[in-house]
C-alpha cells in the first residue's frame, strides 16, 4: 500500500517499512533528508564526504529498522546514528575540516575585506538577496568553527528544531548542559558575526 | 520567578516552546529585569543571524541509492512473508517432509523414502497379501480381523463372477454354472494346503454347501452344520465370533447358534456381498474369507493377479455398495466398478498440484526473460526482471542462481554494494555458496584494485 506519510508519526512509518512498505521510507527520507545531510555537512564541513555520510546514516537505518523499539523518538536515534558517523569521521579527518577553515576567503581570519567592505560601494538600493547570498557562507563557516559539542547541539536545535530534552538524549548529557552549549554556541557566533550584526535583517526578509 | 528561572526558558521562549501560561511568567519577568531584557535581546539578535545559515540539498543520487536498497530490503520482507505463508498453507505432511528433508537430503528423495515406507506399510496390511501368507504358511487366519478391509474385502472374487439380477429380491445372484465352476476348483484348494487337511476336508465338504452360489439355495438361511464346515481353525477368527456371540441381544444355546447369529450380524455389515452373493452366501463369505467362496476360487488363479487384485479391491471404500446394486448382474462391471471407486488413502499419495508445477515454469519463464535481457544489454530491465521473479517465486529452486546472476548485473552497473547483497543472499544456500563466495572474492579483488592502483603512485 503506498503511504505519502503525511498522516503518520515517525515510528509509524518505520514500523511500515519493517514491514515491506518502501513508501513508508521515503516519507521518513523526505522529512529528514535535508536537516540531516545538512547536519552532516556542517559537522565534517566536506560537501562530498557529507553525502556519503548521509548515505550511511540511512543505509544503517534501513538496516537496523527491525531494531527500532519505539522506545525513543526516531528523530533521536536517527541523529544519535548521524551523529556517531560524524565523530568516527572527524576523528579520521580532523586535520581536513581544519585546514579548510583556514583557507583564504572564509571571513573567518580577518583576512581580505569584509562584507561590510565589500557591500561598503553598493548603492543604497543594493540587491538584498545578493548581500544574503554573500552572509550565508559566512555564517556557515561561523558555525563550522564552533567548538564540536555546541556545534553539534546549535545544529539540531537550528536544523531539526529538536526539543532541548531530545537532544540532551542524542548528546548524552543533561538538558540544562544542552542549553548551557546552545547558548555559548549563539554567544560565538555572535561574536565571529559581529560585523554582520546589521544584515542580519536581511535574512529574515 | 527568579532570574535564573527565566534564564533557563529564555532559549525555550524564543523556540517557542513554552505553554501558553509559563510564556507569560517568563514575559513578564524579562520585561520586569534589566539584565534578563538584555540577554533575552542577545540571544534573538544571535538567533536571527544564526538562522541565516544556508540550508543545502543533498543530492538525488543519494536518495536513488538509499531507496534502491530500501526497496531489496522491503522485498526481502515480503518475499519472507510469502515463503511464512506458503508455509502456513502447507499442509502437514509436507512440512514433516521438509522438516526431514532438512537434515541430510534434498526434499525430492526424502519424499520418495516417505512414500516407499508408506506403500509398505501399506502393503503390509493388506488383507489379501496377508491372506497370501496364510495360504502358503498353511495357517488358516481371519484376514481381516478389524472388519477395515470393508465388504471389498469379503467378497473379492478370485473368478470374475457370473451373476444376474433376481428381480424377485432385486438382488444379485450368480449364475448356475459360475457355482459349479467354483465348485469344481474345491478340491484343488484341498491339494494346496496340505498342512490343514481338516480345513481341507471341510472346504470339500463344505464345497457343496458353500453353494451359497446355487440359485436354488439362495433364498433359504444356510443350515447351521454347512457354517460349521467352515473351517475355523484360525484363532483370531475363533475370538471373534466369541466376542460377535456375546452380544447381549440373544443368548445361542450351541456354537453354532452361537455362530450363525454372529455371521448373519456380519453379513447386515458386508453390504456389497449381501447384493452380490445373496443372504445364504454371507456366512460363507464373511468367515472364512480366506477358504471361502473368493479365497477358494482365488486359489484357481495365479497368486499374482490376485495380489494386484488386492490391491484394487483395498483400496476401495464402502461405497462400493450403491455402485454394485446398480449394474444389475454385470460382473465385470462390478469388479471394474470397484477398482473405479477412489482409494481412501489415495490423496495421501496424488501428486503435487498442478498449480505448483505452474508456479515453477512461470518462475523458470520469467528466469528465462530476464536472462535474455541481460544478454540483450536491458540491463536494467533484466534487474527488474531479476527481483520481480525473486520476490514472486521465492521457492524457486534456482532462485541462488537468479540473485547471482543478478549481482553480476548489479557489478557491472557499478552499484557493488547491490552486487554485496544479492551475492549474501544466493551465499544462505548451500548449493550456492562457493559461488557466491568466489563472486565476492572477485568483487573484493575489484574494489582492491583501482584503490590499490590510486594509492600506487602516492607511495612511489
Amino acid at each position: 500500500m503506498a503511504t505519502n506519510g503525511l498522516e503518520f508519526a515517525d515510528e509509524d512509518l518505520l514500523k511500515r517499512f519493517s514491514a515491506g512498505d518502501v513508501h513508508a521510507f521515503e516519507a521518513l527520507m523526505t522529512r529528514y533528508e535535508r536537516p540531516v545531510f545538512n547536519f552532516i555537512l556542517r559537522q565534517v564541513g566536506e560537501r562530498t564526504r557529507a553525502e556519503e555520510l548521509l548515505q550511511d546514516t540511512f543505509l544503517r537505518v534501513i538496516e537496523r529498522a527491525d531494531d527500532f523499539k519505539g522506545e525513543s523518538k526516531f528523530s533521536t536515534w536517527l541523529y544519535t546514528i548521524a551523529r556517531n558517523l560524524c565523530i568516527d569521521e572527524s576523528r579520521k579527518m580532523v586535520f581536513r575540516r581544519h585546514k579548510s577553515l583556514d583557507a583564504p576567503g572564509s571571513g573567518l581570519d580577518g583576512d581580505g575585506p569584509s562584507l561590510l567592505e565589500r557591500t561598503a560601494g553598493h548603492e543604497a538600493g543594493a540587491d538584498r538577496r545578493s548581500i544574503a547570498r554573500e552572509l550565508q557562507p559566512q555564517i556557515a563557516a561561523a558555525v563550522e568553527a564552533l567548538p564540536e559539542e555546541q556545534r553539534e547541539v546549535f545544529l539540531m536545535r537550528e536544523l531539526q528544531h529538536m526539543p532541548f530534552k531530545d537532544i540532551a538524549l542524542v548528546v548524552g548529557v543533561p538538558e540544562n548542559t544542552v542549553k548551557s552549549r546552545m547558548r555559548y554556541a549563539l554567544e560565538r557566533l555572535q561574536a565571529a558575526l559581529a560585523e554582520y550584526a546589521d544584515y542580519a535583517g536581511v535574512l529574515d526578509e | 520567578m527568579n532570574c535564573e528561572n527565566a534564564k533557563s526558558q529564555i532559549l525555550d521562549l524564543l523556540g517557542g516552546d513554552l505553554r501558553a501560561e509559563d510564556a507569560v511568567l517568563v514575559r513578564a519577568h524579562i520585561d520586569g529585569c534589566e539584565a534578563c531584557l538584555r540577554d533575552h535581546a542577545q540571544l534573538a539578535a544571535a538567533l536571527r543571524l544564526a538562522r541565516g545559515m544556508p540550508v543545502e540539498a543533498p543530492p538525488s543520487r543519494v536518495r536513488e541509492t538509499v531507496m534502491a536498497r530500501a526497496r531489496l530490503a522491503s522485498a526481502g520482507v515480503q518475499a519472507g512473508r510469502s515463503t511464512a505463508s506458503e508455509e502456513a498453507r502447507e499442509p502437514a505432511l509436507s512440512r514433516f517432509v521438509r522438516w526431514i528433508s532438512g537434515f541430510v537430503l534434498g526434499p525430492q528423495v526424502a519424499m520418495a523414502m516417505v512414500l516407499l515406507l508408506m506403500v509398505g506399510v501399506g502393503l503390509f496390511y493388506l488383507p489379501g497379501l496377508r491372506r497370501d501368507r496364510a495360504v502358503q504358511g498353511g495357517a488358516i487366519v481371519n484376514a481381516d480381523p478389524g472388519d477395515e478391509a470393508g465388504p471389498s474385502a469379503t467378497m473379492e472374487p478370485a473368478e470374475p463372477l457370473d451373476l444376474r439380477l433376481d428381480t424377485r429380491t432385486n438382488r444379485l445372484q450368480p449364475a448356475a454354472g459360475a457355482a459349479e465352476q467354483v465348485i469344481a476348483a474345491r478340491p484343488t484348494t484341498a491339494v494346496a494346503i496340505p498342512s490343514d487337511e481338516v480345513a481341507a476336508e471341510d472346504i470339500q465338504s463344505g464345497a457343496p454347501s458353500s453353494a451359497t452360489l446355487v440359485p436354488g439355495e439362495v433364498t433359504e438361511p444356510e443350515p447351521i452344520e454347512q457354517v460349521h464346515a467352515i473351517p475355523l481353525e484360525g484363532p483370531s477368527t475363533r475370538s471373534r465370533l466369541a466376542a460377535r456371540a456375546a452380544t447381549p441381544e440373544e443368548e445361542p444355546s450351541t456354537e453354532e447358534e452361537r455362530v450363525a447369529p454372529a455371521l448373519d450380524e456380519r453379513a447386515a455389515e458386508e453390504d456389497v456381498a449381501l447384493q452380490a452373493t445373496g443372504r445364504a452366501a454371507e456366512p460363507y463369505a464373511a468367515a472364512a474369507p480366506g477358504r471361502g467362496s473368493g479365497g477358494a476360487s482365488a486359489d484357481a488363479e495365479p497368486v499374482a493377479s490376485r495380489r494386484e487384485r488386492s490391491l484394487e479391491t483395498s483400496a476401495a471404500p464402502p461405497p462400493a455398495r450403491s455402485a454394485l446394486s446398480a449394474m444389475g448382474g454385470a460382473r465385470a462391471s462390478a469388479v471394474g466398478s470397484m477398482a473405479a471407486v477412489p482409494a481412501p488413502a489415495a490423496p495421501s499419495f496424488a501428486p503435487s498440484p498442478p498449480a505448483g508445477g505452474d508456479r515453477l515454469r512461470m518462475a523458470a519463464a520469467q528466469h528465462a526473460t530476464a536472462r535474455t535481457q541481460a544478454q540483450t544489454g536491458q540491463v536494467r530491465a533484466a534487474i527488474a526482471s531479476y527481483e520481480t521473479l525473486i520476490r514472486s517465486h521465492p521457492t524457486y529452486e534456482r532462485a541462488p542462481e537468479a540473485m547471482l546472476e543478478l549481482a553480476e548485473l548489479h557489478r557491472r552497473l557499478g552499484d557493488l554494494s547491490s552486487a554485496r547483497v544479492w551475492l549474501a543472499r544466493a551465499e544462505r544456500s548451500p548449493a550456492y555458496a562457493g559461488r557466491a563466495r568466489s563472486a565476492r572474492t572477485r568483487l573484493d579483488d575489484l574494489e582492491r584494485a583501482p584503490a590499490a592502483a590510486a594509492a600506487g603512485p602516492a607511495s612511489e
